[in-house]
Formats: C-alpha cells, structure tokens, sequence
C-alpha cells in the first residue's frame, strides 16, 4: 500500500512512529549524551559545539583583521598574530562550517529519507567525539606556542598538526555515515530523484567533502612528517608549512563546504511555498552541478605556483555562478506557483543563497592576474608585519571571500535550525528572533567581507590603501556581529530543548503545517527508531500525497 | 485442529519466507566512500612526490642521494604478494556467495598472512634502504610518508578483513548476505592499486 492511500487520520499518522523495544529503559541526563548512538542526540551536539566554536573563530577572525591595522601590533601583538590568523581561518571550516552542516545532517538526513537511525551509528559517534577532542587538542596546542607557521614549539606544532588530521578523519567518517545513509537506507519508493534537496545536497557534499577532506589529511601528514623527523627540509620550514594547507579556505575549495546551503534553501522554500517544487529535476541537477564544480582540492598553490591564474581555474570559477542562478530561478518559480509564508528559515535560507551568489561572482575576478588580488598594496604591508605574513599565502581579497562563505553557512545554518527546530529540541524557536537573525547575520557577512575585498583591490587602485584602517575595523565589526549571531542561534535552541525536556509544550510532527517529506511525519522530538513502519512513497512529497488523498476522501 | 495434526517444526521453517536483508548494501557504500577518500589522500601525496621529483631533475639535482641504494628485490616480492593476495581475497568473496565456509576461512587466512608478510618486508625495507630523513632534501620525507601510510593502510585492511573474518566465522555471512566480506575485499584491493602505483612511481622510476 503506498503511502498515500493510507488513512489520513491522526491515528494513521501517529501509528507510524516508532514504539519503544519491550524492556528498553530510555537512557537519561549525562549517559543520554554521552553514550548516545541517536543520530538527533549527535546531530544536536556537533550543532551546539559548532556555533560555540563559531563564536571562537570569528572573533579570531576580528582580531585578524584589526591586526591589519597600523604596524599590526595592536591586539595580540606581532608574535600572535599569524598564530591567531591561521587557528581563525581553519576553525571557520574544520570547527563551524563543516561540523555545523554535518550535525544538520546526521539529525535530520535519516529522517528524511525514512530512515530508523543513520548509517554505522556508533561510527557517527565515535566520529563526533573524536572530532571534539581533536578540536580541544588544536586549541589546547596553539595556547602552548603550537601555531602552524610560527616557528614556535616543535613538539606542540606536532600536536596541531595531529588535530588538524583528527578533525579531519572525524568529519569524512561523519561524511560517509550521512552519504551511506542517503544512498542506502532510503525508504521504500524513495528513488534518488525523490530525495529531499536537503538529503541531495548532502550526498553530493559528502561524498566531495570526504574526497576534499582525504587530500587536506594527506597535506598535513606531509608537514607532521617533515616537521617531526626531516626537520632541514622546505616542508618543515614554518615559513611554508602554512601555504601547504592553506589552499583548504581558498577559492575554489571553500565553496565545496557551502554544497548543502542550496539543500536547506531549497527545503525551507518548497515547503513554505505549499506547492510541489516545479521542476524539480532541474533544481537537483543546478545543486550536483554546483557541487561538481565546486572541486578544488587539486588547486594547491604551494606546489603549482600560479595556479590560481590557470585559464581552467578562472573558467571553473567563473561557471560557478550558473547553477546557483539555476537554484534561485527554480526556487523563484515555486514561490510564484505557491503563497510562500514569509517565516523565518525561507528568509535566511534565500539571504544565504543571495550572499552565496555574491561570493560566486566576487570570487571570479581573482583568478584574473592584471587586477592584482593576490596580493595588498605595498604601502600596506611594509608597516605591518602581521599583514605582510598572513597575506603572503592568504591576502585580504581571500579573507573576505571566506568571510562571505561562512556568513552564508551561517545563515543556511540558523535556517535549517530554525526549520527543523521540531525535529531538533521538540518545539519551534521564536520567528521574531529568527527574523532578527536575518539582520543579524546577514549584515555580518557583509561587513566582514566586503571591507577586506575592498583591501584587497588595494594593489590595483589608488586611495583604497589610505582608508586601510577602517576597512580593516569594519571588517572586525562584521566578524564581531557573526560572532553574536553564533550565540544567538545556539541559546534558543538550549532553551526550547531544556523546556521540553522539563516537560514544556511539543510541537505537532508537522510543527509548520507546511511539511512535504517524511521527517514531518515523526514525532517532534521523534522518537528513538524515528519510525516503526513506513508504506512505499510514491512522489518526492509524501506529504502532500497523503493531504491530496484526504481531500479526495 | 489438533496438536498432533500440525506440520513438524523442521517444515515450517523450511516453507517460511525469506526474512528481509537488513541494512543491503550499507557497509559496501560506506566503504566505497571511505575507499575514495583514501585514494585522493595517495594521489595528493604521490603528485607532490612526482611534481617535486620533476623540479629536482630539471634544476640538475640528484632526486636520490648517490649513496642510498633502494633494491628492488623486497618491492617486488611485496607486489606480488599482494597482487595474490587481492586473488585469495576475492577466492573469500567467491566462496562465502557459494556457502563454502571452509574455504572462505582458508582464503582469508591466506590473505592476512600475505599482509602480514608484506608489512614484514616493508619493515625490513626500511633498513636497508639507509635514506637519512635529518637531510636538507624533501625525498625522504616523501618516500617514508607515503610508503608508510601505505603500510598503515595495510594494516588498517587487515583489522577490516580480520573482522569480517571472525564474523564470517560466526556464520553472519552466507550466500544471502556476504556484504562485509565483499566490503573489505574492496578495501583490500585498493590498497593494492596504491602500493602497484607506489612500486612504479616510487621503487621503479626511484
């Protein structure tokens, strides 16, 4: 029987969800967390401790860019300051971006492709708490003069190089638990082309992060080694250990870890918009295209020189943009065949995909040798120190490209938490708050962006040099906001979970009233095995299958 | 009906439908993913071992030192070792899909002692190859990293393989399911693709 010649009463809907084991005592307080295999509890986790360490690395990213001010002595003082400019750069995407987008979908990707728990749970888990401690042991070791570039510590450099490999491993173990999932334990009738654009976005992510994510462990391997045993080498010296890595927060490759922003747009829209998305085939497509192109890890500067000015990296950048159009014009036709509501995550779900565009199109140019952008003007960084060895491997231009991408995450991130509050805490956050968010967050991304793009067309154009100094402070403003905008998503998201737990008010499964796919048909919180059965869908929107079969009844 | 009139328990089981297979395909995915970023991890590493050992012979530098004498004798025997290996391996897969448990545990015994012994040789390469790593040169950085990764990545096969070996022996895989045994030979066999690549980049072209 599918799904929509089921019974359309609540009785039906509620018969689906799964009933506790006989003699399954349901795990409770610190042995709940800790030992939990549930793929919510460990999805809920990497959220939490993704938007605190969120707030870490952009307030990094704050003082980076007031260490651009000046001789560049002014925050943590010159022997700090690279240390702070790379911890801040890898923790954007090794401790926020990625694990923030990874926790999304290990609590929400089962459930929407039907799913009683993610693949290889206890691999999930075990990939959660090795990614904690490894992002513990990174801090821990910058704090003991351990910075990768410094010259400082070897023995502390060796334990940062190690964590930068465990963080790594844990989020491609993570990777493949959400990608086996998606391609494995899909529900009967769920086709491929009937995933939901969340859990598509995410196979195509996943399986591009892991790819991505092996040959970042490979680089820092190489740089353990040499520092660790070959210490005479080029690979050891700490002027290079730096540019060997930093290809991971460049264009192309930082676009790899926005893949599933188009998922949670493309989701939060069709479901607000109350229609089934037109053309939906096309939408999958534009979102594997983007991923496809997105590939960057062989873009690696240290060892090509000039690679960033190959004719093929600016065209792979410049074809970029094309399937994030392809998502907006499709996403644009649902809102118009439907009456979108104008609720919180469509709204930072599209402002994400806006500032998306933005980074597209701002990335293109940079490729382009004759406008300079690869490196600031040489009045800059003759005065400042700090300036001159964070941009030697990374100028501003790049700063504020990785900006926008994270202030895009970001705010895909706040939406797909918003959306999927429910499913996550048991009852949905306050749109007011998520309305603000979009203020919040959104002009964040822009702030921390567009003053260091400007800084970095400071070679190429005159007079941008002399107003330095506030780009520099705007830029730390930006960064300061997103850091705010990080805690302003994780405690609403404390709260409604510490109020259900007390025994506040849940949400109906459909909390939204606007659901089409399957996670809105288990419980809010679902409960432990999401589902006990389930018929064969039979479209992309399960759902709405079963609302048109209770209006034909 | 009466008791006594019911069917034997034997031909009730017999005439029972199959149960469902839990969880097709599940680790031979998650394999194939793992597998993939583990071949992008060597091919970085390999690349950057052919692209600087380019650099060195066009700028007229020796890319091994005069008096470091890599043989190939333990290369060789280790290739074909695996090379037969990748075939008991499969001779596993291949008996477990005909029910034949006794040689599926012969042929995956066979494979972890070709593993073991590979990782013997490997071990034993490493001293008589005399490639000082305290050099002001990248070569020995890259052939120990990658070759030793290799050698992790073998050992890594092996617990993989080992563990479906004992749940082999514990009766988890038959001719209906023998998705964990066919997963490690997947693995297995990529480790092999990355030392036959690693023997001709490396221990061939030196």
């Amino acid at each position: 029987m599918a799904i929509t010649e089921t019974s359309t009463t609540t009785e039906a809907l509620t018969a689906s969800t799964a009933p506790a084991p006989a003699g399954y005592i349901e795990p409770t307080g610190l042995g709940a967390v800790l030992g939990s295999g549930d793929h919510k509890t460990i999805g809920r986790l990497y959220i939490g401790f993704a938007c605190a360490f969120g707030i870490v690395a952009f307030v990094l990213m704050a003082i980076s860019s007031l260490q651009g001010i000046g001789d560049g002595g002014s925050v943590v003082g010159l022997t700090s300051a690279f240390a702070v400019f790379t911890l801040g750069q890898l923790s954007i995407v090794l401790l926020f971006a990625v694990p923030l987008l990874v926790g999304l979908a290990t609590a929400i990707v089962p459930l929407q492709v039907g799913a009683n728990t993610v693949a290889f749970p206890r691999a999930a888990a075990g990939a959660f708490w090795t990614w904690l401690v490894s992002a513990a042991a990174l801090l821990c070791a910058y704090a003991i003069d351990g910075a990768i570039g410094s010259g400082g510590n070897t023995e502390s450099q060796q334990l940062a190089l190690l964590a930068l490999i465990g963080l790594a491993v844990a989020l491609i173990v993570a990777s493949v638990c959400v990608v086996t999932t998606v391609v494995a334990l899909r529900t009967d009738g769920m086709a491929l082309d009937r995933v939901p654009f969340f859990s598509w976005s995410m196979l195509v992510a996943g399986g591009l992060w892991a790819m991505t994510l092996g040959v970042f462990v490979a680089n820092a391997l190489l740089v353990l080694i040499a520092v660790k045993y070959g210490t005479a080498n080029r690979f050891a010296v700490a002027s290079s250990q730096w540019p060997q890595l930093a290809w991971l927060v460049a264009p192309v490759a930082v676009f790899t870890f926005a893949i599933p922003v188009l998922g949670i747009v493309a989701d939060a829209v069709s479901n607000f918009s109350g229609v089934r998305q037109p053309r939906r085939g096309f939408v999958l497509f534009a979102i594997a295209a983007f991923g496809a192109l997105s590939f960057g890890a062989y873009l690696q500067p240290f060892f090509n020189e000039g690679a960033w000015h190959q004719w093929i990296v600016v065209g792979q950048s410049a074809l970029l943009v094309l399937p994030l159009l392809m998502v907006l014009g499709g996403l644009a036709a649902a809102m118009k065949a439907g009456k979108p509501k104008l609720a919180s995550p469509p709204i930072l779900g599209l402002v994400a995909l806006l500032l998306l565009v933005l980074a597209a199109l701002l990335a293109i140019p940079f490729g382009i040798q004759s406008l300079q952008l690869a490196a600031p003007a040489d009045s800059l960084v003759a005065t400042n120190e700090a300036l001159r060895e964070a941009a030697s491997s990374t100028p501003p231009y790049l700063w504020g490209l990785l900006g926008l991408v994270a202030g895009a995450i970001a705010i895909a991130g706040a939406a797909g938490v918003y959306l999927w509050a429910p499913k996550l805490v048991g009852r949905r956050l306050g749109d007011g708050l998520g309305k603000l968010l979009v203020l919040v967050l959104g002009a964040g991304a822009l702030l921390v962006s567009l003053p260091l793009l400007l800084v970095g067309l400071s070679a190429r154009f005159d007079g941008i040099a002399d107003a330095a100094d506030a780009l520099f402070g705007a830029g730390a403003a930006g960064a300061a906001i997103l850091a705010v905008g990080s805690f302003l998503v994780i405690v609403p998201m404390l709260i409604g979970r510490l109020d259900v737990i007390r025994g506040g008010r849940i949400d109906d499964a459909d909390a939204w009233g606007t659901g089409q796919t399957l996670e809105w048909l288990a419980d809010s919180p679902p409960a432990t095995g999401n589902f006990a059965t389930l018929d064969p869908v039979v479209s992309s929107e399960p759902l709405l299958d079963l609302a048109t079969a209770g209006d034909a009844a | 009906m009466a008791a006594t009139h019911l069917p034997p328990t034997e031909v009730i089981i017999n005439d029972a439908p199959d149960a469902p297979i839990a969880r097709p395909r599940v680790l031979m995915v998650g394999t194939a993913f793992t597998v993939a970023a583990v071949l992008m991890g060597f091919a970085t590493l390999i690349g950057i071992y052919l692209t600087e050992r380019a650099d060195s012979i066009a700028s007229g530098t020796a890319w091994i030192p005069d008096d470091v004498v890599i043989p190939l004798n333990q290369p060789n025997v280790m290739l074909f070792a695996l090379l037969a290996s990748s075939v008991t391996i499969q001779w596993a897969v291949d008996a477990a899909r005909r029910d034949d448990r006794q040689h599926a545990y012969l042929a995956l015994g066979i494979t972890l002692v070709f593993g073991l012994g590979v990782i013997n040789m490997g071990a034993y390469l490493y001293t008589v190859m005399g490639l000082d790593m305290a050099v002001d040169s990248v070569t020995p950085v890259l052939i120990y990293t990658i070759t030793a990764a290799h050698l992790a990545l073998l050992a890594g096969a092996m617990v993989f393989t080992g563990l479906m070996a004992f749940r082999a022996l514990g009766g988890q895989y038959t001719s209906r399911q023998y998705d964990g045994l066919s997963a490690a030979a997947l693995f297995w066999h990529a480790q092999v693709v990355v030392f036959v690549v690693i023997w001709y980049a490396i221990y061939i072209t030196k």
